[in-house]
């Protein structure tokens, strides 16, 4: 299970705390929960939103614990629970899973979109750097990446 | 934006750099906390799963914890969907008495993370780079034998288990070592130029022998991937004599019956580096890069590490200096260069102290900043060395291995060279540590003890440290008329092609000072009749019906050794220095008592991978060979060999 769904754990995990050490900390606890408490798994449903609310509560007790205020509103919490259902149902029937599919959606953007994901993403550059290579303004670049984010997400979407 | 837009952005901005770090595997160094952490939990709360869906069955059999995760994955496959059977953690539910250690890892290794063009170009256009290939290489069936050891009883006393289930290290979500898929050199018969040549870079590491003898003593399965037979016979000592010439070292050819078949001979390659005196050193600038994270705190990691560290600095002295970088979340520069003179000792000692282990795995950025230390202290002329101190995974991002092999080859060629230190068990990302050490010119220890430490950090590394020929390449051409077909006994990983021994851009291995290096041949003497091939090309080529068919120099010669070296100092333009020694097989039976050992070791390597080419030998045969071959043994070291192919046939 947590072979299975580590990943995609972080992921949502970061979205939420935006802090690495932070992330890696909840999703182990969230797992270490989640097997303690196997006998409340309902088996008809997906372990996957079960994970995830487990998360959740860890996050909005520690957001309690230190009198901040919970950070994400319901609407956007419900935003991404159904883009990540996506995800899953990528793996459904034995599919390759959400970070094959992306190697498949990378392949397909324009070049326009894909150098800039490329330095950024997977060369480890700063976006000035990034920017600097590609010989484009940092403003430029930043628009770029996002609408390269928003066909990524199309594609995985498909 | 609207808000629910942006945290999906954010959500895609995150896929992206977790698929930069991860490709489409897995974070092993998370798994490997969780399931240190779930470990810790069963170790405290043994009972506080009463409800678990069977859980009292898997209580009551005493199985481990990760049959329950297991349980769990079985469940959501069998009662809720259909979800392939690969994505989801496989066991095999394990008989009562062993272990449940799962090779999943070792088989299912994740797919090696996408790289930058630049990087793939560049490491086809390295056809050196050959260790690459065995990096990332699709893994064999890598279990091919079960070996049930009891715990030895120091094993036992260190880690006292409340539960019956195996020590975490060893892992309840399965034991993520790696290792590269590794061939056995085939039979070649010499019927023409090119095949009567056999090239290969020298190897000095000995982190395969080191490991396997953890495995054993651990008792656990040894991986025929992680036996590299080379390392295994280089790690012991034998009696070879010094250089009388000018070449920093000397070559000895000598040969014997092979034991395991009698018909065959088996001829011994051994390089000897001249002993440097200890005066001579010359200044080291030594770099430790260590891995403080988490799964470093265990007593064999870090504190080993320090304990073996004090005997590398009563050799230092006031003309040395030691840095420690560390990286785990971040990385930082934890002792600035510190003159290794009397109190400086005491400060790299209370700073080893001080250090403390946690966080997450972050190698890249540790690494550069190594490098930039070494550079600030490099000292020409001396030993300029990063000391990389790991438990794991090196996690560099993206471009993985080979962008990091091309670091550390590039810094390499300026001076700076890389050592590995393994250590632990569990994680041990083998094929990696050592193919970034191949392409350095360093070398890969694995440090299990605190005798094996002082091992590495002072004996090997004052000694590697003193690098006294680089790029050595060895290439021995057997006489067609008198050899029938040949076979060299593991460098696999280390083949090159004919044409790169005469080639001075070709880089190789490193010698250091005092080292030893021996190769094993096994030969099928001639006897005019050609070495049957076995395969059917009757098609287009008449049937060979003597050997050598070809026109041969007539010639008394067995074989004929050539090596090409260069000295530490020079550059890649620079030619290479060659030296050459005929050899001339007297016929003896009996090999030399070092002979007779090289070939023991050799034979437990072939045992342990299951070699199609071990002929009649087994293990019996290992020990009688071993035993009557024992010698002087002054370290003690082919007795443990002895006691440990001891354990392993008590346990079959």
């Amino acid at each position: 299970m947590a072979r299975e769904q580590h990943r995609e754990l972080l992921i949502y995990a970061r979205v939420l705390t935006r802090n690495e050490e932070q992330s890696r900390d909840l999703v182990q606890d969230s797992f270490v929960a989640a097997w303690q408490h196997m006998d409340r798994f309902d088996v008809s449903k997906d372990v996957g939103p079960w994970l995830r609310g487990i998360l959740r509560n860890k996050w909005k007790e520690f957001l309690r614990k230190a009198s901040r205020q919970v950070a994400l509103d319901d609407d956007g919490l419900e935003a991404l629970e159904s883009e990540m259902l996506g995800w899953q149902e990528l793996r459904r029937d034995g599919g390759p899973g959400v970070f094959v599919k992306l190697e498949g959606c990378l392949e397909k953007l324009p070049e326009g979109l894909s150098a800039p994901v490329q330095q950024f993403y997977y060369e480890e550059m700063n976006s000035e750097e990034a920017a600097e290579s590609l010989e484009i303004a940092s403003g430029t670049l930043r628009k770029r990446l996002e609408r390269a984010r928003q066909a990524l997400r199309d594609c995985l979407a498909k | 934006m609207d808000k629910n837009k942006d945290q999906n952005d954010r959500l895609i901005d995150e896929l992206l750099k977790e698929h930069a770090k991860h490709g489409t595997g897995n974070d092993e160094q998370f798994l490997k906390e969780l399931d240190e952490k779930i470990a810790q939990k069963t170790q405290i709360k043994p009972m506080a799963r009463p409800r678990v869906p069977l859980g009292r069955w898997a209580l009551g059999t005493g199985l481990a914890a990760s049959l329950v995760i297991g349980t769990l994955a079985i469940f959501t496959v069998t009662k809720v969907v259909k979800k392939a059977p690969d994505a989801i953690v496989s066991f095999s539910p394990p008989p009562i008495e062993t272990h449940p250690v799962q090779p999943r890892n070792v088989i299912n290794r994740p797919p090696v993370v996408p790289m930058p063009e630049a990087d793939l170009a560049r490491s086809e256009e390295l056809w050196t780079a050959q260790n690459a290939p065995a990096a990332s290489a699709p893994p064999v069936a890598a279990l091919s034998r079960q070996i049930k050891v009891k715990k030895s009883r120091s094993l036992a006393a260190q880690k006292p288990r409340v539960l019956p289930h195996p020590p975490h290290h060893e892992g309840t979500l399965g034991s993520a070592e790696k290792y590269g898929g590794l061939t056995d050199n085939p039979w070649k018969a010499p019927v023409d130029e090119r095949s009567s040549l056999s090239t290969f870079a020298v190897d000095v590491d000995t982190a395969s022998y080191t490991n396997i003898r953890r495995m054993i003593r651990d008792g656990n399965n040894i991986p025929a991937d992680a036996v590299r037979i080379e390392e295994m016979v280089n790690y012991f000592d034998y009696q070879y004599a010094q250089p009388i010439d000018n070449h920093p070292f000397a070559v000895h050819v000598d040969a014997g019956a092979a034991p395991w078949n009698p018909e065959h001979r088996l001829v011994r390659v051994g390089l000897q580096a001249k002993e440097i005196v200890r005066s001579e050193r010359p200044a080291a600038n030594l770099v430790f890069l260590l891995d403080v994270s988490g799964s470093m705190s265990s007593d064999n990691k870090l504190p080993l590490l320090k304990r073996s560290m004090q005997y590398l600095l009563e050799e230092l002295n006031e003309d040395d200096s030691v840095s420690i970088v560390v990286y785990a979340g971040s990385s930082g520069l934890a002792l600035p260069a510190t003159k290794t003179d009397e109190r400086g000792r005491k400060v790299v000692l209370s700073k080893m102290d001080s250090l403390s282990a946690g966080g997450s795995t972050a190698g890249g950025a540790g690494i550069q900043l190594a490098y930039k230390v070494a550079k600030e202290q490099f000292v020409k002329g001396g030993v300029n060395r990063i000391i990389l101190a790991t438990d794991g995974d090196f996690n560099v991002g993206v471009s993985g291995t080979n962008a990091l092999t091309k670091l550390v080859k590039e810094k390499a060629k300026a001076g700076t060279y890389l050592s590995v230190l393994g250590f632990g068990s569990g994680n041990i990302n083998d094929a990696m540590l050592e193919s970034i050490t191949n392409n350095g010119n360093g070398n890969y220890h694995y440090i299990d003890s605190i005798k094996e430490g002082r091992k590495v950090l002072l004996e090997d590394m004052m000694g590697t440290m003193v690098t006294v020929a680089k790029d050595v390449k060895v290439q021995v051409q057997m006489n067609p008329s008198k050899v029938k077909a040949y076979r060299l006994i593991g460098y696999a990983n280390r083949m090159l092609p004919p044409e790169a021994f005469l080639d001075k851009k070709v880089d190789a291995g490193e010698i250091g000072a005092g080292h030893t290096v021996t190769a094993l041949y096994e030969i099928i003497p001639a006897d005019g009749k050609p070495f049957n091939p076995g395969v059917d090309a009757g098609r287009y080529f008449e049937e060979v019906k003597k050997q050598p068919a070809a026109k041969v120099k007539p010639n008394p010669e067995l074989c004929h050794v050539k090596l090409a070296y260069k000295q530490p100092e020079q550059k890649v333009e620079d030619e290479s220095t060659y030296l050459d020694v005929p050899f001339t097989d007297a016929g003896a039976s009996l090999g030399s008592e070092d002979h007779r050992f090289a070939s023991a070791v050799a034979l437990f390597g072939m045992t342990l991978r299951e070699s199609e080419y071990k002929g009649s030998g087994d293990l019996a045969m290992v020990l009688e060979l071993a035993k009557k071959a024992q010698g002087a043994d002054g370290k003690g070291q082919r007795a443990e060999f002895i006691e440990l192919v001891e354990k392993l046939q008590q346990a079959e």
